[in-house]
């Protein structure tokens, strides 16, 4: 092997020191030849990076977009949605044609229809209480399981009391403690309006026919898509999107951003909205949509199935470590789609050790774990959103060897060759 | 039966207001995209945000994109663009790798239409890499795929350290040898 190529090759690998990395820049600037072989090989680790290091921005690049797309207040692309209303030109000319040779007999049936629908509208806009616990006021009147929200009351809960309502479509919302609202029941239109002056909301919705809007004093939440939880202190409002999408506007502002699934925006009279990833643990959602449970009972290996190497129990400790020396994997037999996984790992020194998902399509490297120190993985998959920390800094996501990416799959942990991995505290939240 | 919508299609419904269709475009040229930035060896912080600037970028002139032209070849030019940009921003003080990236800068300029020899070269990599021995081809793989360094390979394979970087280095230098050749011969 040349010098110019051992050279380039150490550098590649991180192990090249000061002394040659002076002789690879001497080599390459003395020697054409030498600095054609090192481009080769450089060029070469390129386009193998290039080709296998999957590369997966699209969840972060459409964050950015939508931030980039606030801040500039939609100006830049306010051209884009020309073609739109060009397209619809024709069906409108169309429909008031029909409108203007059949006005008598739809005006009559549209006369007929208004009762109805405002009655209709009512029920879809508003809400019936399905669990209270505390006192929680409509007024100075306290409210019950099964009665009606009413429209324009202040409803409010006290320090120990929260409320739950459901909606004629199925999508609840909880009023956390010490929080107070006010529900707009619509006559015209079917937009659910909720006011909340202070305290927290969590909610799950259906998907919408209208929209569903929350207003706080320094914000309005249009709701797009599904599980969210809103949180109104003086200074700021804060929201976090489980499942789904939300669009977040300024008070009084006319563009906003849409925060999507595993990521939380505050919006605050001063500032900007700011977006980032949301805290993994937080996908709490409204009670019992998203309950935590124990995937690892410290007893035995119910619910888990080896399927490769050797895994025991040991002092409520999952313990995987193959004696005869080869690699070691320990599968839920459950499938999961979405959802959220805490528990604590602990490494052999020098092991590599992955926690995988989706029957093996991806997975997180357990990286710079100190060896024999217990730690806190957290996970979050939900829909494009997959996200995990080790002590609070942040995993890489890798592809893994799954043949097809699956939606839904096993869990696993794994660990290479000879090492071990100790796991307690397994606990995992379905977020459906 | 459901059909695929064309990349036009999308774009189409894009232009007309439908941003998270936007979602669909980048996940369809991501990796095209990253192969672009890739070769001007950034650390990979860098590289991802050039690669999400790429699909900002592109959106925010998405009017100026020719329907039914290549949107693929249209978008590689923004990012090529983009890493001449970082390549101009940052003086690298290894001299050995700025006389590299002086080479890529050159090889980035848009009149000489790289695409082509960058496909041809491409087909190359795979067709050598599928000639590798299987255990060469397995730390190769470990190595660029999952980032792992010669230590964690080393772990994951069985084999000692030295014995891996030793494979590594061989099936470098096998590719590099079969690409000039299969290069040389289009």
């Amino acid at each position: 092997m040349r010098r110019i190529e051992e050279l380039t090759l150490m550098y590649l690998d991180g192990a090249l020191g000061p002394a040659g990395e002076q002789e690879l820049d001497s080599l390459v600037a003395d020697d054409a030849e030498c600095a054609s072989v090192h481009h080769e090989l450089l060029r070469l680790d390129a386009e193998l990076h290039g080709e296998l290091l999957k590369m997966d921005a699209a969840g972060e690049t459409m964050s950015i977009l939508y931030g980039e797309l606030a801040n500039d207040t939609m100006q830049r692309v306010s051209v884009l949605p020309a073609r739109k209303a060009i397209a619809r030109q024709r069906p409108a000319r169309r429909f008031w044609r029909i409108v203007r040779y059949a006005a008598g007999p739809l005006a009559a049936v549209i006369i007929l229809c208004v009762g109805l629908q405002i009655r209709q509208n009512r029920l879809a806009s508003g809400g019936v209480v399905v669990e209270t616990q505390g006192n929680a006021m409509a007024g100075t009147t306290a409210l019950h399981t099964g009665d009606a929200i009413p429209s324009s009351r202040v409803i409010q809960t006290t320090e120990s009391s929260l409320l739950k309502f459901q909606y004629k479509d199925g999508s609840t919302v909880e009023l956390g403690p010490n929080s107070t609202m006010q529900m707009n029941i619509a006559s015209f239109g079917r937009n659910k309006r909720l006011h909340l002056s202070a305290g927290k909301l969590s909610c799950n919705i259906a998907p919408q026919e209208s929209k569903m809007t929350i207003e706080t004093m320094h914000a309005t939440a249009t709701v797009l898509g599904t599980i969210f939880e809103i949180d109104a202190t003086p200074g700021a409002t804060t929201l976090q999107v489980t499942d789904g999408a939300v669009l977040l506007q300024r008070a009084g502002a006319a563009t906003g951003v849409v925060v999507r699934t595993g990521f939380r925006a505050t919006a605050s009279e001063e500032t900007q909205i700011t977006m980032s990833p949301m805290e993994i643990g937080r996908a709490a959602g409204p009670t019992g949509s998203a309950t935590r449970t124990a995937l690892f009972n410290g007893h035995d290996l119910e619910g888990w199935e080896i399927t490769k190497g050797s895994w025991q129990v040991v002092d409520g400790t999952l313990v995987g470590y193959d004696s005869r020396g080869g690699s070691s994997r320990l599968e839920s037999r459950k499938d999961y789609r979405r959802f959220e996984l805490e528990c604590q790992i602990r490494l052999d020194s020098n092991a590599w050790a992955e926690f995988q998902f989706q029957n093996y399509a991806q997975f997180f490297a357990i990286e710079n774990a100190t060896p024999s120190v217990w730690h806190e993985l957290k996970v979050l998959v939900s829909g494009s959103v997959c996200q995990a920390t080790l002590d609070g800094k942040a995993l890489p996501v890798s592809v893994g060897e799954a043949a097809v990416a699956a939606e839904a799959g096993r869990l696993a942990f794994y660990v290479t060759a000879g090492k071990k991995v100790w796991i307690r505290e397994v606990y995992v939240r379905e977020l459906e | 039966m459901e059909t695929m919508e064309s990349p036009d299609s999308i774009l189409e419904q894009v232009l007309g207001g439908n941003v998270e269709k936007y979602e669909e475009i980048i996940r369809a040229h991501q990796q095209d995209i990253y192969r672009v930035v890739a070769i001007a060896h950034f650390d990979w912080a860098t590289a991802r945000d050039i690669v999400q600037r790429t699909f900002v970028q592109a959106y925010l002139h998405l009017d100026s994109y020719k329907a039914g032209t290549n949107f693929g070849a249209w978008i590689k030019t923004i990012a090529r663009n983009l890493v001449r940009e970082e390549l101009r921003k940052r003086a690298c003080k290894q001299r050995h790798l700025q006389s590299y990236r002086d080479e890529v800068a050159v090889l980035f300029e848009e009149e000489n239409q790289p695409d082509a020899s960058v496909d041809r070269r491409l087909e190359a990599l795979r067709h050598c890499r599928g000639k590798l021995p299987e255990s060469y081809s397995q730390i190769v793989d470990l190595h660029y795929a999952r980032s792992q360094g010669i230590d964690e390979l080393a772990g994951a394979t069985g084999k000692t350290s030295d014995a891996v970087k030793q494979m590594l280095w061989r099936a470098r230098l096998m590719l590099r040898q079969c690409i000039n050749k299969v290069m040389a011969q289009t």
